[in-house]
């Protein structure tokens, strides 16, 4: 089993501090790419996903 | 999203989450005496409304589209036209998935001061919050989100009622390394939940308030697992107010000729509390036109700011 991975999907919104400055070991992707991608998460995997909607709190 | 997660147990979870007539479900062990229901739309005008108020609400929705209130003194023909124009008119945008037009909850009403939290379930499903906050009414109701703030009080009062409803609903659903920010009504001294937004904590930069008062990244420690000792956190800050305050475009501007003024708007808090980090935004694209992170040991002068009126920093 391989080791788990860190994902942020962020959002037409204001995406706060981590999305901008990505500690190593997280991958960022907006919206966009995660549709063009062949990407899938794994139950291990940690993913964190930002409002779309720019009224979300 | 969700048809990108190969985990079947946390897309039940998120589909539960964003269902409001699942999750009064699977909610109900926990708050046996809430009332709720869900109908077509075409039913809601033979409801028989007794001495409860209520909330009716797309099963699906959001923004607060279609949501009305309804006692036995409420025209529910008319209510249903209204709801039926409203919705259609934003179905146009969304899909059944985001709005359902159909289906329709009904649940008792709760008024009472409205809380949030940011926290996560981790590996195991222990609930871990990351931020307890108080969400104060603004005097312009149109500025809705103007304040969120978090004490030491808050945490004193409320960090166990908290993580021990977060275990319970995480033991329901079965979640694992899973963020959520929830918003709550307290009434009677005891919480109700009254909305979940699965994977994630509050948006619009809220969830980096803990970074400002408490140096902490709440993503990050959702990634590494870590918990955070709370009476340590507050054990050096005892006397602080922290707070999240979210600058609107004022409701009276011309956004085509008016900008707004930082300057103006940065003086105006300096004046009341410490800024901890401003943020600008593109108002022209939001809402919203900054962010701004600040602490005061003066609860007065922090509850000024309720009565900001945003129009007034726009040139």
């Amino acid at each position: 089993m391989g080791a788990s991975l860190n994902y942020i999907i962020t959002g037409n919104t204001y995406n706060a501090n981590t999305p901008q400055n990505p500690e190593a070991g997280i991958t960022v992707l907006s919206a966009e790419e995660l549709s063009q991608s062949k990407l899938r998460f794994l139950p291990r995997d940690k993913v964190y996903v930002h409002p779309r909607h720019p009224s979300a709190l | 999203m969700t048809d990108r997660l190969d985990d079947s147990t946390t897309v039940a979870g998120i589909r539960i989450l964003k269902d409001k007539y699942l999750c009064r479900e699977a909610l109900s062990g926990l708050f046996p005496d809430f009332y709720f229901a869900k109908c077509d739309l075409d039913a809601i005008k033979d409801l028989k409304i007794t001495d409860k108020k209520l909330v009716i609400k797309p099963r699906k929705g959001f923004f607060g589209t279609g949501v009305r209130f309804a006692d036995m003194n409420t025209d529910l023909i008319k209510l249903t036209t209204e709801i039926r124009a409203e919705v259609a008119a934003y179905s146009r945008f969304f899909p059944e998935s985001i709005l359902s037009a159909a289906e329709y909850v009904i649940e008792e009403l709760i008024q009472g001061e409205e809380y949030a939290v940011d926290m996560y379930f981790d590996a195991a499903g222990k609930a871990e919050i990351m931020n307890i906050y108080h969400h104060p009414v603004p005097l312009n109701p149109e500025y809705a989100h103007l304040m969120y703030y978090s004490n030491s009080k808050l945490f004193d009062e409320h960090l166990q009622a908290f993580t021990q409803f977060f275990d319970s609903f995480g033991a329901i659903l079965n979640l694992k390394n899973f963020p959520l920010h929830a918003e709550f009504k307290l009434i009677n001294g005891g919480f109700i939940p009254i909305e979940f937004n699965p994977m994630r904590y509050g948006g619009f930069g809220l969830a980096d308030l803990a970074f400002n008062s408490y140096g902490f990244h709440p993503i990050a420690a959702y990634y590494s697992g870590n918990a955070v000792d709370w009476s340590d956190v507050w054990s050096t800050r005892a006397e602080l107010s922290y707070a999240f305050i979210l600058a609107y475009n004022g409701k009276d501007v011309d956004l085509g000729s008016m900008q707004p003024d930082h300057v103006k708007f940065r003086a105006y808090l300096q004046e009341r509390v410490e800024i901890m980090d401003y943020v600008t935004l593109d108002f022209k694209h939001n809402p919203v036109f900054a962010i701004a992170y600040v602490k005061s040991s003066d609860g007065d002068k922090l509850n000024s700011l309720l009565a900001t009126e945003f129009s007034d920093f726009f040139v």
